[in-house]
């Protein structure tokens, strides 16, 4: 991997006495710190820049879906937002006015919201993830936020939480109190995606030691093939990543696979052009949308999707395997069945954590 | 920096070859010949005193250039002394440049070169690139001045027109060889701003999707075959090129097309009955259209339409190959 520690970090001052700001001080030792009134949006980037700001929105948002494609009904709880391990396909490039990495330092105000958001709605399972600005963990090893999240999800009676990652930064998941209610998840993808796209993020082996870890600490886990990309061998390279993470995870620690082929805002492509401009990734047969994003041509992603649904099935025929964000149609010639068939696709995730986790809706 | 004066320079010291100075338009003036002819110089052009290797010329090319061609032997210049700083005077070449005329994109290629070479980089960003309609943004910097180190060739098809400013700046970045094939293509189709963007952008994805140059894919028989029809003029040559071109880099999606194609001539729909897929067959938003001009016109194509409705072919077109639901 080639994230290195924050080598400055700006605080605002309304959070400097925050737990999350003392545990990056107690981490980083040797990085500079400044107290400002405000941290201001800029262009310009610093990757080695860290942002500690109050945030006065919404922490928990349910997940961006749109009305034309099929949505798992996921909360977010935003934590921070940006992210260095510079995926060249990152939505992140073209969504966020600020370029550096930021936290929300004001994290008593989250914990707070978010209880009250889960008290308000005590009959709602509420699954949760913080990996949709940022990377979940990216920032673990120095804020230890995970040691603070996870016990507090281990107390609810109506709420998972799954952690999305694309790094190994899993060691302050080992002691825990999480009584089965965390999911750790990572995204995978075909090796020479990761070698070729994703050259910031841990190699295939390292994050699926990480995720047998955290099967042996008794995590669940979940695993996403997202975003897919068609290339030459897409088959071989997934079909591999997929006997690798069978022979490393037993299959009955995870809880769902989603699925979901690459798209992007029409915006992103002059970025990628300008900063990859090597990548091959905007030469697929990119059509745009219902939502008004790029995607693969509907062929290519039933293909794609048909042959990780096939290939799953003959490993653990009752593991659940969703689509993000695609239609009807899609679904149903890639599973033979639509997700109104099954519920919707919410109640089917509602379904795995209850199957998988031993966890009732309340 | 001494005051410049006016002297009356002999044509015979200034030094033809030093260029160091030169911003070319690629265009011919019509108008300043005209004046010219008329009026003589009005203005006097710039010289530097470089001593003993004569005056380099600061600005005035143009009027130089035509006192030398009426074999005048002497004009009134305006005549820096040579203690003049090269960076500084420069920068008074390009202010006059940015106060004339609106400058074509090679002119304007040229100009943010010079500015690059001898301003600050911060005055580039906030009064230059303003000043040249372009955004203020530091990453616009970089194929301009790929632009101004182009070949004449592209800098010329530039400046007349031919290539939109976009294309220009995306060629100036190709390897020689398709550049020129590019620029070929381009002048010869004489295309809007938008198709020479896509045909640039379709040739640069296939080139890169397969792995080969783009050259490869500008000289594909396919290509030049369809570029050498005698029968066909420039605009049948542009739009059987961004066929071809669309063909090449969505072959699935257009054998997808091309199989609707093949499949909807089998249900024999008379012409009356259109059957229209979504777009890129993205979502189920299919249309069946009947045209009729009297309600018994309507009443012989419905049941041809009702017959297909219930037709197995309908079913095949649809793609509904995933089972039940
Ligand atoms: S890990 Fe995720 S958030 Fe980070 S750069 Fe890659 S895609 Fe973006």
């Amino acid at each position: 991997m080639r994230c290195t520690p924050p080598r400055k970090i700006i605080v605002e001052a309304s959070v400097a006495q925050d737990p999350s700001v003392a545990a990056l001080r107690a981490n980083l030792p040797s990085a500079e710190f400044e107290v400002v009134d405000e941290v201001h949006d800029t262009l310009s980037h610093d990757a080695g820049l860290l942002e500690v700001v109050r945030f006065r929105g919404r922490f928990l948002r349910p997940c961006p879906g749109t009305r034309r494609y099929h949505c798992c009904g996921y909360r977010i709880l935003h934590f921070g937002t940006g992210c260095s391990l510079g995926c060249t396909y990152c939505i992140l490039q073209a969504y966020l006015n600020n370029p550096n990495l930021r936290l929300f330092g004001n994290t008593d105000d989250l914990f707070r919201d978010l209880q009250q958001d889960l008290l308000a709605s005590p009959h709602t399972l509420f699954r949760i993830g913080t990996g949709e600005f940022t990377d979940s963990l990216l920032l673990d090893p120095w804020t230890g936020f995970s040691r603070r999240l996870v016990p507090f999800f281990a107390r609810q009676t109506n709420a998972i939480l799954e952690l999305k990652t694309k790094t190994d930064f899993v060691k302050n998941l080992e002691d825990l109190h999480h009584r089965g209610r965390t999911i750790v998840a990572w995204s995978l993808n075909g090796a020479s995606v990761v070698r070729g796209e994703e050259y910031g993020a841990a190699t295939l082996q390292r994050r699926l030691e990480a995720a047998r870890s955290c099967a042996q600490w008794g995590y669940h886990l979940a695993f996403h093939f997202d975003p897919m990309l068609d290339y030459p061998g897409w088959r071989e390279e997934y079909g591999e990543v997929l006997n690798r993470l069978f022979d490393t995870v037993p299959s009955e620690r995870i809880v769902w696979i989603s699925l979901g082929a690459f798209r992007f805002m029409p915006q992103l492509k002059a970025t990628i052009q300008e900063r990859y401009p090597r990548s091959p990734i905007l030469c697929g047969e990119f059509i745009k949308g219902l939502d008004g994003k790029m995607r693969y041509f509907r062929d290519i992603r039933v293909e794609l999707y048909r042959y990780m649904v096939e290939r799953i099935r003959n490993v653990d025929p009752t593991l659940c395997v969703y689509l993000c964000m695609e239609a009807t149609d899609i679904w149903q010639e890639a599973f033979g069945f639509s997700p109104e068939r099954k519920g919707g696709v919410p109640a089917m995730l509602d379904r795995a954590v209850r199957e998988r986790m031993g966890i009732e809706k309340p | 920096m001494e005051d410049p004066s006016y002297r009356t320079v002999l044509l015979d010291l200034i030094n033809w070859k030093d260029e160091r100075f030169a911003i070319t338009s690629y265009l011919s003036s019509p108008l300043l010949d005209q004046s010219l002819e008329r009026w003589g110089m009005l203005a006097p052009p710039w010289l530097w005193d470089t001593g003993e290797a004569g005056c380099t010329i600061v600005d005035g090319f143009k009027r130089l250039a035509w006192a030398r061609d009426r074999r005048l032997s002497s004009a009134r210049c305006l005549v820096f002394p040579q203690e003049s700083d090269f960076q500084r005077l420069m920068l008074l070449r390009l202010e006059t440049k940015l106060c004339s005329l609106a400058l074509n994109v090679a002119e304007k290629a040229q100009v943010l070169a010079a500015l690059v070479r001898c301003a600050l980089s911060e005055n580039i960003l906030q009064e230059y690139l303003p000043r040249l309609h372009l955004p203020a943004r530091r990453e616009v910097i970089g194929p301009w001045c790929r632009l101004a180190a182009s070949p004449s060739r592209l800098l010329q098809s530039a400046a007349l027109g031919t290539v939109c400013e976009r294309a220009a700046l995306v060629l100036a970045d190709w390897e020689d060889d398709a550049r020129n094939e590019g620029l070929a293509i381009l002048e010869q189709l004489r295309c809007s701003a938008s198709i020479q963007m896509e045909i640039l952008e379709h040739v640069s994805e296939i080139a890169l999707r397969e792995g080969k140059p783009k050259v490869t894919v500008l000289t594909d028989p396919t290509v030049t075959g369809l570029l050498q029809d005698r029968h066909s003029n420039h605009r049948q040559k542009t739009q059987a090129l961004r066929t071809a071109l669309t063909r090449m880099r969505f072959p699935r999606l257009a054998a997808r097309e091309m199989e609707f194609r093949e499949t909807l001539a089998r249900a024999n729909l008379p012409g009356s009955i259109r059957l229209l897929p979504p777009p890129a067959f993205e979502g189920d938003g299919w249309q069946l259209t009947l045209s009729f001009s009297n309600p018994h016109e309507l009443r012989r194509v419905l049941p041809k339409a009702t017959a297909f409705a219930s037709s197995p072919l309908l079913e095949e077109i649809l793609g509904k190959k995933g089972g039940s639901s």
